[in-house]
């Protein structure tokens, strides 16, 4: 079976505020060692899908990734990068990549750009054959961090609804959907014994689709925008559609049902129902019809497994980013691409660090960052080329590149922007300070996002 | 150790008190008319043991010791029956017997044990028509258990896993659907809906039922409950282990009738209450089923003769107790007892019961069927899957399918009953006559209401669960029920009727002995006067009923469903629910909108409908803020109203801020149009006169208010917020059309410099509001020129004390420490 991968890699930019630029691409932020897109291209290439198109929103940022495509991706896959509409969401930007795919593959592999997971997409492709499916999604637990808001006696806020029987996708429902009552329609209850409607699982969005049916949904539908939202819901419920009159009328349709059912019906009947089964079936046993539509198959990440989207920077930037770089139960360092000290973190070698300084385990320091003395990293991220003065205390953090820290400062469960600077003495505690904003010496900041006005 | 002992001797105690359980012996409904005119249901044979005789077994083997059956319908029946039988004489087995002719429902009977106080701990509720081997034990521990850590766990429903086939063709049961938490297994949601008619019923357009509506879950389960299980292949077996406050719930609930459609929906329904309900799932090889319908009364006895309900199966012999039954099982499923004569050239197939005193004559055959004793077969005749009972007679060459053939009834040489027919007590059948399929005769007249479209079909499986627990408190549904119980004269329950034996009240001495002629089919036309021949033929007895006016008689009759003919109605109901796409696509729902949009359509929509919203939210909280004043509330008065409005709203602090504020500059303004008569004494005749005039009143409605409002401006954004609010009601923009914002533009500044000494506004507010204005165009950077004097004179001050700034603010977070 021949795959075509295809990232997407747009929408979300204005929930990372000033740390997106047009010549840095959200998705081109760095995570550990890497772009975050990086990360969805190795579970392409893990998978065996070399043959990927990744589409961006634009022709600036199309030309970022292909910059980073030609200089700095160590991966194995053959990129090539598609530029849509400024305004494109995942469908439209799906509605762009579709005419550059393989027109041989029948399978489309389609990954959020954002998407970090260790799930092996061969896993994936085999439940959407076994399935026969026309759309399959992957289906993971939240994170901690990632929760969603409950409050007893009201529904929950932001919250997804995922109606699964075994590997079925059965309902695919957001927040706007469902409106205080959740309503499930019969045809679909009566399609399975055992319906489960999940408000804890994320929908990871990486889609196995059907080339050629979703391509027809895609042009029938201009309207439709969004994938997660638009395209797989339909789809999702494509499958109770009832038939059209002309191909199979009902009866024939009770029939398919007849025979599929008989299996399953209980030795009851098989010895009791004996006379009147062979009356009844006579005529029902011939050629079972083949199935009418395709269903729609989740697969359900194992427990052990790691996926979780960088879909915001805090909590997911600062989460992930952290997460990727411990060795912890549940955590994933495996996925950075770097073999982990002995120290159970990852410091490149021409990280300079000064006396007495320790960076403690679950720590990625990133080339050229330079500590001075008597500095104390723990579980935190820095970047590349930053600076970091002495008595510096960083814990849960994620720096990025370039960024400055001076003598004496205190930052806590933040994340610091490129090129911003912190000043001596500073305690910064659960802050987002972002690109290229200077935090005044001595200030002592909880709780806010530290920005640069001229916007 | 004390404590220990204590606990012991408490557990002691609790040990003492027996295992209750409640049988409900009338379930209250006419599903099995016109059987029950005559006799209760309960004592209805079932593999020519009366039902009632396996639920008490059933109970007696699970260690229940003490029993309380509650009799509605022919009570005095009852009472005999277990008076007579060995059940009122078995060691470590109490039976008490409960009676109340005048019941109606489950519910007024749970309410008059209630009140009795008979029970005395948790207690298992079911029903006199329940065929079960499943271990109860294991359900009344779990249930034991729950209730240790959760007293409000009240309820333990069993539920049996099978196939919405089995469920809706097998034994006829409706529609369920069950919601229950997949950890714990408590009940979230209980649902029972009619099944969908077929396509070719002829049924009446009346009762033709629209498709099923969707299943409501409501959303905020999923708060306390992040996966739902939603199934439906379950079903509910009516064994219910039960807390004494399940009884206490009844009495105070006094509108409860039905067990599930009031009591378990009502109770999901208030979950504020806390009150839980539990399911718990048989496992694979137990069974309980009861019989609600002539369709399960045919399952079960399948399921007994099949011997799926082992040990429960006739050749156990052990019931009815005291006085059993002698089968020997011969393969395929074959009992005969001893006694009964088979001639050696009549074939008795699989799935037959023959009881003792059986006289099966040569030829006929009899496949899937149970004969009661002393019944008569004559040589030739055929019966197949049909139930026929103590005494009766069937002819010569008669032939008997999917029938049920009542004690002592005839059915004479070749007459021929169709499939699904009830021939009940003493009806006779004339030679030759062809019965109808679905028929039903009974020497009883049908009562008047029997055919009542509304009457108890809607009882039994009529809609319910779907939407807040609708309720059968119809008062003209109550008269109805109330007229037909009347119309029988007899005065007693629901599906009860006369008090003497069988036939009696109907019958005359003269018609006894017609009857009497008419069994030995000696009769000949004499009965036509008596008994119109359509019905019975020529020689027979009794009256055929109109059926029932548009029931699908295929779901509920003796008779087995053709395979299939569910789905052929869900097909068809599948078919009317079809769903479109485009009614989905959020972000192109209206034709009009451009494609390519981000998705979102809010911009559109909000300009009518949410301006309409702001107005009448702006509206309120000037309401609710006039009154305080009118009424010279306290501030922290004020604050609990506004804050009140605010979660009615559900608003945010800062909204209210603003319309408060806003209110207040009002309050030196003439009144605005839309404020009522008595609110606007409140405001001045006419604007006053000049600036500084106009200041003074509002700093003195300000110095007044200020600490309410800087105690709702959370955040610098919410201040910020708050200054566009002001220039839009300075502009008289949008909602602030009419009410003379305009007046207060020359003031602007100064208003500011106002707000910011009585700190309501933060010098850091101001200047970010200074700084996204001054981005905007030139149109709208007409309150910013008017501002600039104060906003200048704050970035002066700014730079003034940036020196000490650090120390200022180090203080402040200091004293708030």
């Amino acid at each position: 079976m021949s795959v075509q991968g295809v990232v997407l890699a747009c929408g979300g930019e204005r929930r990372f505020g000033d740390l997106v630029t047009q010549d840095r691409p959200r998705h081109m932020l760095d995570l550990g060692f890497n772009p975050i897109v990086w990360h969805a291209l190795q579970t392409l290439e893990h998978g065996g899908v070399k043959d990927v198109r990744l589409v961006a929103r634009g022709d600036h940022a199309a030309s970022r990734f292909e910059a980073w495509l030609r200089e700095g991706y160590d991966g194995g896959c053959d990129v090539q990068v598609v530029a849509a509409a400024d305004d494109a969401d995942t469908a439209d930007a799906l509605r762009a990549a579709m005419p550059t795919v393989n027109p041989d593959a029948q399978v489309l592999a389609v990954i959020s750009g954002d998407l970090v997971t260790d799930v092996r997409l061969s896993d994936v492709l085999a439940t959407h054959v076994r399935g026969g499916a026309v759309a399959t999604c992957l289906l993971a637990k939240r994170r901690a961090w990632n929760g969603v808001d409950m409050k007893v006696g009201r529904p929950p806020k932001g919250a997804h609804y995922v109606g699964l029987a075994n590997d079925k996708l059965l309902l695919m429902a957001d927040e706007e959907d469902v409106d205080k009552v959740l309503k499930l329609r019969r045809p679909m209850l009566g399609r399975v014994r055992d319906l489960v409607v999940h408000t804890d699982l994320l929908d990871a969005q990486l889609y196995v689709l059907d080339r050629a049916q979703v391509k027809t949904m895609l042009d029938d539908k201009p309207r439709m925008t969004s994938l997660q939202l638009d395209v797989i819901p339909a789809l999702v419920r494509r499958q109770f559609r009832a038939q059209p009159a002309g191909s199979a009328g009902p009866e024939q349709a009770v029939q398919s049902h007849v025979t599929s059912e008989t299996s399953d019906d209980g030795l009851m009947e098989a010895v009791f129902g004996v006379a009147n089964q062979g009356a009844g079936h006579g005529g029902g046993t011939s050629t079972p019809s083949p199935p009418t539509t395709q269903p729609c198959c989740a697969h359900l990440a194992p427990d052990d497994a790691y996926c979780a989207r960088v879909d915001t920077v805090v909590p997911a930037l600062l989460e992930v980013s952290r997460e990727i770089a411990s060795s912890q139960p549940g955590d994933a360092a495996h996925l950075n691409g770097r073999k982990m000290s002995k120290y159970e973190n990852f410091v490149d070698p021409s990280v300079v660090i000064g006396g007495k300084s320790t960076i403690g385990p679950g720590c990625v320091v990133n080339a050229g960052t330079q500590f001075g003395e008597k500095c104390s990293v723990k579980r935190s991220v820095v970047g590349a080329g930053c600076h970091v003065g002495s008595g510096v205390k960083l814990v849960n953090c994620v720096v990025m590149n370039r960024a400055t820290i001076e003598d004496g400062a205190t930052v806590q469960g933040s994340v610091i922007g490129p090129r911003a600077v912190i000043g001596a003495g500073a305690s910064l505690r659960e802050c987002l300070v972002e690109a290229e904003f200077e935090v005044e010496e001595g200030d002592d900041v909880r709780s806010e996002t530290l920005r640069n006005k001229s916007r | 150790m004390p404590s220990k002992g204590q606990s012991r001797s408490k557990g002691g105690e609790e040990a003492k008190v027996p295992l209750q359980a409640v049988v409900l012996a009338d379930s209250f409904t006419h599903r099995f008319r016109p059987i029950t005119l005559e006799r209760p249901k309960t004592l209805l044979p079932l593999a020519n043991v009366p039902m009632i005789e396996y639920t008490l077994e059933f109970l007696a083997s699970n260690g229940v010791e003490e029993v309380f059956i509650f009799c509605c319908a022919h009570a005095d029946q009852l009472t005999q029956y277990i008076e007579n039988s060995a059940w009122s004489s078995t060691a470590g087995f109490v039976v008490h017997t409960i009676v109340s002719t005048n019941c109606i429902s489950a519910g007024e009977a749970l309410r008059l044990i209630d009140h009795k106080h008979v029970i005395r701990s948790d207690f298992i509720l079911i029903s006199g028509d329940t065929v079960a081997n499943m271990d109860l034990r294991r359900a009344l521990e779990a249930h034991r258990e729950r209730r240790k850590t959760e007293r409000l766990a009240i309820m333990t429903c069993c539920f049996k896993t099978i196939t919405r086939r089995q469920r809706e063709e097998h034994l006829g049961e409706s529609n369920l659907v069950v919601a229950m938490d997949p950890a714990t297994g408590r009940v979230l949601h209980y649902d029972e809906q009619a099944s969908p008619s077929l396509p070719d019923a002829n049924a009446s357009p009346k009762r033709a039922k629209a498709k099923l509506s969707p299943l409501s879950l409501d959303a905020s389960l999923f708060s306390e409950h992040p996966s739902v299980r939603v199934r439906t292949d379950l079903q509910d077996c009516h064994v219910d282990i039960c807390a004494p406050e399940v009884l206490m719930l009844f009495t105070d609930n006094f509108d409860y009738q039905h067990l599930r459609r009031d009591f378990v929906c009502g109770t999901l329904n208030e979950r504020e209450l806390g009150n839980n309900i539990y399911a718990h799932e048989l496992g694979a090889r137990e069974y309980a089923t009861r019989i609600t319908n002539l369709r399960t009364y045919d399952a079960v006895s399948r399921d007994v003769i099949g011997r799926w309900v082992y040990p429960v199966c006739p050749d156990v012999n052990c019931l009815p107790r005291g006085d059993p039954t002698a089968f020997t099982h011969r393969w395929p499923q074959t009992y005969l007892e001893k006694g009964a004569d088979v001639d050696p050239s009549a074939v008795v197939g699989a799935g037959c019961v023959v009881g003792a005193g059986c006289v099966v004559g040569p030829g006929a055959k009899i496949s899937r069927s149970v004969l009661g004793r002393g019944v008569v077969v004559g040589a030739g005749a055929s019966i197949d899957g049909s139930y026929v009972m103590q005494n009766a007679k069937i002819g010569a060459n008669a032939s008997v399918t999917s029938a049920l053939v009542c004690e002592g009834a005839v059915v004479h040489e070749s007459a021929v009953i169709g499939k699904g027919a009830i021939i009940a007590y003493d009806v006779v059948v004339g030679a030759g006559h062809v019965v109808a399929d679905y028929s039903r005769i009974s020497l009883a007249p049908q009562p008047a209401h029997d055919d009542d479209v509304d009457s108890d079909d809607e009882l039994e499986i009529g809609s319910f669960g779907g939407g807040g627990g609708a309720r059968l408190s119809d008062p003209s549904r109550q008269m109805a029920r109330s007229d037909s119980k009347g119309s029988f004269g007899g005065g007693g329950g629901f599906d009860e009727d006369d008090d003497e034996g069988p036939g009696g009240v109907y019958l005359t001495d003269l018609d006894r002995a017609l009857l009497q002629r008419a069994k030995e089919g000696t009769a000949g036309d004499a009965t036509t006067e008596r008994w119109a021949p359509e019905g019975v033929g020529v020689g027979g007895a009794g009256h055929a009923w109109a059926p029932r006016w548009g029931e699908e008689e295929w779901r509920f009759g003796i008779a087995p469903v053709p395979p299939g003919s569910s789905d052929a109605a869900y097909a068809r109901d599948d078919a009317l629910d079809s769903d479109d796409d485009d009614a989905h696509v959020r972000s192109g729902a209206k034709p009009a909108a451009v494609g390519g949009g981000d998705g979102s359509n809010s911009g559109t929509d909000s300009d009518g409908e949410g301006e309409a919203l702001e107005s009448h939210f702006r509206k309120e909280v000037a309401e609710t803020f006039l009154r305080c004043v009118k009424h010279g509330y306290e501030q922290a008065n004020a604050v609990v109203e506004l804050q009140g409005l605010k979660m009615a709203e559900n608003r945010t602090f800062a909204d209210i801020a603003r319309y408060v504020l806003m209110t207040i500059l009002g309050l030196s303004l003439p009144a605005p149009r839309d404020v009522t008569k008595e609110n606007s004494k409140l405001y001045p005749a006419k604007a006053p006169d000049n600036t500084p005039a106009l200041l003074k009143s509002i700093r003195e409605r300000l110095k007044q208010w200020a600490p309410l409002l800087s105690r709702f401006l959370k955040s610098e954004d919410d201040q910020v917020e708050m200054l566009l609010t002001l220039e839009d009601y300075c502009a008289e923009d949008e909602v602030f059309k009419g009410m003379h914002g305009a007046l207060l533009v020359p003031s602007f500044a100064k208003i500011l410099h106002l707000l910011y000494d009585m700190d309501v506004l933060s010098e850091v507010s101001v200047l970010a509001w200074a700084e996204e204005k001054g981005l905007a165009g030139e149109e709208d950077k007409r309150f910013l020129k008017l501002a600039q004097p104060f906003v200048d004179w704050l970035k002066e001050a700014d730079s003034e004390s940036d020196g000490s700034g650090s120390d200022s603010s180090e203080a402040s977070s200091s004293d708030e420490e």
